[in-house]
C-alpha cells in the first residue's frame, strides 16, 4: 500500500510539472543612491510574439520606505494592484503597469512566474523592473537592457535571467507548493484513495 | 469475379503506366573550361587539408562524359560560362583552338560567358549566333583577323539583347531550349554574364543586358512560366551571371518556377546543392577540373528527386583517346620549335616566339590566384610592376584566371615533388588577355575610394551590387580593412608598403593595365579599368619599342630571377573573415541555414524613455555540424513601421545583427534586438540564421 502511495505521488507530481512551472523570486532593489527622487516604478510582462505560452507573473509583497503615489497607467493583460497582489498576464502584446513613486532606501517585492512546460514555439515572455525618474530617463539600469531587472520565462517553463543591474539582488523564497501543484498532488491522493476503496 | 478482374486489370494498368513514366534525367554541367584543354595543376580541399593536384584536360572530360552517357542515355550536356577564352592557344586563335575539342563533346547547349566576348563583339556575333547571312558574316569577318569558328551546339541568353545589327530590338540569342528525354520535356533559360560593359564598354557594342535583380526575377518567372505552358516538366536555368546572384534570383523567384540553377562564372564547387526560398536548387561545378552531374528520378506527378554530384576531372580519369588527338591537333603550333605568332587583334604587337612548354623559370615561393582578397601571384605579380615603372604604387584586376603553380621541393599527389617550373603556358593562364601596362597618376583619396569600390564589388551582400572578379591586386600599400562593414565603409586605413602615411591630398604615381580602348597618350584617365586617374600613358618596352605587355615583363622578371615575394600580406582584414578553405567560397556567400538549428525570441523589454523595445535572440544549433562564421540573424517579417535600431547591416533590405564567432553542434549563442515603431503595432518578427560571407 505504502509502496503505491508513493508511486501515486512521484506520477502526480510528474504530471503536475509536465503542465506548469513556477518560479518565485524575491528582489530587492537598493535605492539608496536615488532615495527622495521622484519617479516611476514600471513594471512589465510582453511576450516576444503571440506564439508564447499564456503564462503569467504575481507581485506581492511590496515593500519599501519610498512611497506608491496614486497615478497609475495600466496596460494590457494586467489586474490587481501593488498594494496586494498584481498580476500581469502575457495575453496582449504590452502588457505593463506604470506607478508614480518616491524613492526610499530601498524597495522589495515577491513575484512568482508561472509558465506552462509545453510549449515548442520558441517564444518567451519576458518580466521586467524598470526605475525612471519624472521625464523618464532610467534609473539603476542595466546598461543593455534599459531595465533595472530582465527574468525571462522560456518556452519550456524555465527562467533566465538576462539583466540585472548592480543594485538589484534576487533570492529564492522559502519553497512553498504551488496552488496547482499542491491541487494535483491532493487530487491524485484522493483518486489513489478511492481507487483502494472500490477495490475493497 | 469478372469485377474483380477488371479491378486487377486497372489497378495493373496503372501500375505499368507509372512504370512507364518513371525515368531518371541526367544533367552534366562543365563550367567555365577557360579554354584549359589540357590538365594544369589545381589546388583542391582533401581530408580537410588543401592539396595540389592535377585536374582538367577535355580528354578526360569527354572520357567521364562518355561513362554518364552509356550508364543514362537520358542525359544532357550542358557548356556554361567561359569557353574560348583563358589560354595561350585560344588568345592567338580567338578562342579557335577550342571550338574542334569542344564541338566533340557532344554538347547539347550553352551558354557564353563574360570573357567569350573579350575578342569584340564581332568576334561574338560570328562565333555565337547562327542565323547570319552571308553578307552579315562576310561584313563582320572583315573586320576580324581570323576566320571564327562556331560551337556546333547552340548557345543561349534571354538576357541579351541586340541593339544593332543582327536580331536588332530583339534577343541576339535564343533565350531559352527545350529537349525531351526519356518522354520528358525539360525547358533551359540561358543567362549570360551582364558585366561584359564594365568590363569594357567597347565589348558591348550592339549589346544591352538586363541589369537588376528585379527585372530578372521577372524575366526568369516569365520564361520559366512560357515554357511550362509549352508542356516543360522540368525547367532548367543555366547562368553565367555567377553563384551570389543565382542564390539571391533562387529566392526571389516565384515558387515552383524553377527546378535547379546551373551557375558558373565565380568557379565555386557546391558539393551539396544550395536550397533557396523558390525552392529551386543552386550547383556550381567549379571550373575546368570537375564535371557537375545531376540526376533527375522523375516520376510523372511527383516531385522530382534530385541527386547532385561533383565529378573530380583528375588523374584517375583515362584520357580519351579521339578527345586527345583532337587537343593535340589544336596546340601542336604552339608547341612547335618556333611559332612565331601574333595575336590576332588590331594594334596588338604581342608574340609568341617560343614553344609554350618552354621553362622561363622554377618558383621556390607558391603562385596562385585562390583568394579573393590577396594573393600570391597578384602580389608577386605587381611588385614586379611597381619594379619595372618605378612607380609608387601598382595594380592587377582581380581576375579569377590561374594554374597554381607549387613552389618547388613541394610535395603532391603520389609524391611527385614540385620543381616549381614556370612555363610560358603558365604565364598565358594568369594573363589570357592582350591588355598592355600604363603609368599615371592619382590622388590618395581617390585611391582609396577606388578600394572601397573594388571592395564592394566583391565582397557587397547586395549581389547585384556585384562585379568582375576577385579584389584587384596591389603593390607599394598597406591597405587595412574591415569586410564585415557595409559598402563604402570597409577601407580603414592605406599607407605605404614601408609604413609611411598616406594623407588625402598626396598624389601617387600608379601602373597598371591597359585595355585595348583605353586613352594612354598621356591624357588618359583609365587605369586598371578604373577611372580617376590622370596623365596615363602607354609603359614602352624597352626592348620592342612598342607597349608593354605583361606577359613580356612577367616573363622578363622569371627569366632574370626578379619576381618578389607573393606570400606577403599587405591586405589586413580586422574582421578576419574567414577565406577559403575555412569557408567553401573564394568570393565569400552568405547562406541560409536551412536545418539543424532553433530559435528562441525572449519577451521585449519597453523602455519608457528611448521608446525602444529589446528582446534577446539566442540560437542553438541542434544539427551535427559547426555552423561557420561570420554567423547573422536575418530579421524578417517585421511589421510596417517597425525598425531594428541596433542593426549591423542589411542583407536585401532586411536588418541582420552579428554573432560572434562559429557555432559548435549542441553549443547556443545570444544577441540582443532593438526595435523601434513608429505604427503602434505590436512587434513581430521571423529570426533567420546566415552562416558564412562576410
Amino acid at each position: 500500500m505504502i509502496r503505491k502511495i508513493i508511486i501515486a505521488c512521484l506520477l502526480t507530481l510528474l504530471a503536475s510539472h509536465s503542465i506548469w512551472a513556477s518560479t518565485s523570486l524575491q528582489a530587492t532593489v537598493d535605492t539608496s543612491s536615488i532615495a527622495g527622487q521622484t519617479g516611476w516604478l514600471d513594471f512589465q510582462f510582453n511576450p516576444a510574439d503571440f506564439n508564447a505560452p499564456s503564462a503569467a507573473t504575481t507581485i506581492t509583497a511590496v515593500n519599501s520606505n519610498g512611497t506608491l503615489l496614486s497615478s497609475v497607467t495600466a496596460s494590457g493583460d494586467v489586474s490587481g494592484n501593488l498594494g496586494s497582489a498584481l498580476v500581469l498576464g502575457n495575453s496582449q502584446a504590452f502588457n505593463d503597469w506604470l506607478q508614480g513613486f518616491t524613492f526610499g532606501n530601498s524597495l522589495s517585492f515577491l513575484f512568482n512566474i508561472d509558465v506552462p512546460l509545453t510549449n515548442t514555439s520558441g517564444s518567451g515572455t519576458a518580466f521586467s523592473l524598470s526605475l525612471y525618474d519624472s521625464a523618464f530617463n532610467s534609473l539603476l539600469a542595466d546598461s543593455i537592457w534599459g531595465a533595472a531587472l530582465v527574468v525571462n520565462a522560456n518556452d519550456n517553463g524555465s527562467t533566465d535571467i538576462l539583466g540585472q543591474s548592480a543594485q538589484v539582488s534576487l533570492s529564492t523564497p522559502s519553497a512553498v507548493p504551488e496552488p496547482q501543484t499542491l491541487s494535483l498532488f491532493l487530487t491524485g491522493l484522493g483518486l489513489l484513495g478511492l481507487r483502494r476503496y472500490r477495490k475493497q | 469475379m469478372k469485377h474483380r478482374i477488371t479491378k486487377l486489370t486497372i489497378g495493373l494498368g496503372v501500375l505499368l503506366s507509372m512504370q512507364a513514366s518513371a525515368v531518371t534525367l541526367t544533367f552534366i554541367e562543365n563550367n567555365d573550361l577557360h579554354a584549359h584543354l589540357t590538365p594544369a595543376l589545381d589546388k583542391v580541399v582533401k581530408n580537410g587539408q588543401v592539396v595540389y593536384e592535377s585536374r582538367g584536360g577535355l580528354a578526360r572530360v569527354a572520357t567521364l562524359v562518355k561513362q554518364i552517357r552509356a550508364s543514362n542515355p537520358n542525359s544532357v550536356l550542358m557548356n556554361i560560362g567561359d569557353t574560348y577564352h583563358g589560354g595561350v592557344e585560344a588568345l592567338y586563335t580567338l578562342g579557335n583552338a577550342v571550338v574542334d575539342p569542344l564541338n566533340a563533346l557532344g554538347v547539347d547547349v550553352g551558354v557564353p560567358g563574360n570573357w567569350d566576348f573579350t575578342y569584340g563583339p564581332n568576334a561574338f556575333r560570328l562565333r555565337y549566333v547562327s542565323g547570319l547571312s552571308t553578307l552579315q558574316r562576310n561584313a563582320l569577318q572583315r573586320t576580324v583577323q581570323v576566320t571564327i569558328k562556331q560551337p556546333n551546339f547552340p548557345n543561349i541568353a534571354a538576357n541579351m539583347q541586340s541593339t544593332a545589327g543582327y536580331n536588332a530590338g530583339t534577343l541576339l540569342l535564343p533565350g531559352t531550349y527545350t529537349k525531351t528525354m526519356g518522354g520528358v520535356k525539360v525547358g533551359f533559360i540561358g543567362l549570360t554574364s551582364d558585366i561584359v560593359a564594365q568590363m569594357d564598354a567597347a565589348l558591348a557594342t550592339g549589346f544591352s543586358f538586363t541589369q537588376g535583380e528585379s527585372a530578372y526575377r521577372d524575366l526568369i518567372n516569365n520564361q520559366a512560366q512560357t515554357l511550362r505552358s509549352q508542356g516543360a516538366q522540368l525547367v532548367m536555368v543555366m547562368s553565367e551571371l555567377g553563384l551570389q546572384k543565382d542564390y539571391r534570383l533562387a529566392d526571389v523567384i516565384n515558387t515552383g518556377a524553377v527546378d535547379v540553377f546551373f551557375s558558373a562564372h565565380t568557379h565555386d564547387t557546391i558539393f551539396t546543392p544550395l536550397k533557396t526560398k523558390s525552392g529551386a536548387l543552386v550547383v556550381e561545378s567549379g571550373h575546368s577540373g570537375w564535371l557537375g552531374r545531376m540526376d533527375v528520378d522523375f516520376v510523372s506527378g511527383q516531385k522530382p528527386v534530385f541527386n547532385w554530384t561533383l565529378l573530380a576531372v583528375d588523374a584517375r580519369v583515362a584520357e580519351d583517346s579521339a578527345m586527345k588527338l583532337l587537343v593535340d591537333t589544336a596546340r601542336a603550333p604552339f608547341l612547335a620549335a618556333n611559332p612565331n605568332l601574333t595575336v590576332p587583334m588590331i594594334n596588338t604587337t604581342l608574340k609568341l616566339t617560343q614553344p609554350i612548354n618552354t621553362v622561363l623559370s622554377h618558383v621556390y615561393l607558391p603562385l596562385d590566384r585562390e583568394q579573393a582578397l590577396e594573393s600570391t601571384f597578384n602580389n608577386a605579380w605587381v611588385d614586379t610592376q611597381r619594379q619595372q615603372s618605378a612607380t609608387d604604387i601598382a595594380i592587377t584586376p582581380g581576375f579569377r584566371m590561374d594554374a597554381p603553380i607549387p613552389a618547388a621541393g613541394t610535395q603532391y599527389e603520389d609524391n611527385h615533388i614540385a620543381d616549381g617550373a614556370v612555363t610560358i603556358e603558365d604565364v598565358y593562364r594568369y594573363f589570357p588577355v592582350a591588355y598592355t601596362l600604363g603609368t599615371g597618376n592619382v590622388q590618395a583619396a581617390t585611391l582609396k575610394s577606388i578600394i572601397e569600390g573594388d571592395l564592394s564589388s566583391v565582397y557587397s551582400l547586395d549581389s547585384f551590387a556585384q562585379a568582375g572578379g576577385w579584389a584587384s591586386g596591389w603593390a607599394g600599400l598597406n591597405i587595412s580593412v574591415d569586410l564585415s562593414r557595409p559598402d563604402g565603409q570597409r577601407v580603414q586605413s592605406i599607407a605605404h608598403s614601408n609604413g609611411t602615411p598616406i594623407a588625402d591630398t598626396d598624389v601617387l604615381s600608379a601602373s597598371g593595365c591597359l585595355r585595348p580602348n583605353d586613352v594612354a597618350d598621356g591624357t588618359g584617365t583609365v587605369l586598371c579599368s578604373f577611372n580617376g586617374f590622370t596623365n596615363v600613358k602607354s609603359l614602352i618596352n624597352p626592348a620592342t619599342g612598342n607597349p608593354w605587355y605583361p606577359q613580356e615583363m612577367f616573363s622578363l622578371a622569371l627569366t632574370q630571377g626578379l619576381l618578389g615575394d607573393g606570400t606577403r600580406i599587405s591586405v589586413t582584414d580586422l574582421a578576419a573573415t574567414p577565406a577559403w578553405p575555412q569557408q567553401p567560397y573564394v568570393q565569400p556567400l552568405a547562406e541560409r541555414v536551412t536545418a539543424g538549428t532553433k530559435f528562441s525570441k525572449s519577451g521585449l523589454v519597453y523602455n519608457a524613455g528611448s521608446k525602444i523595445y529589446t528582446g534577446q535572440i539566442t540560437l542553438t544549433n541542434t544539427g551535427t555540424t559547426t555552423l561557420g562564421a561570420p554567423l547573422k540573424v536575418v530579421i524578417e517579417g517585421l511589421p510596417s513601421g517597425v525598425t531594428v535600431v541596433n542593426a549591423n547591416g542589411s542583407y536585401y533590405n532586411l536588418p541582420y545583427l552579428k554573432l560572434t564567432g562559429s557555432l559548435a553542434p549542441g553549443n547556443s549563442v545570444s544577441v540582443q534586438v532593438q526595435f523601434k515603431s513608429t505604427s503602434g503595432s505590436a512587434i513581430t518578427y521571423t529570426p533567420t540564421a546566415y552562416s558564412g560571407g562576410v
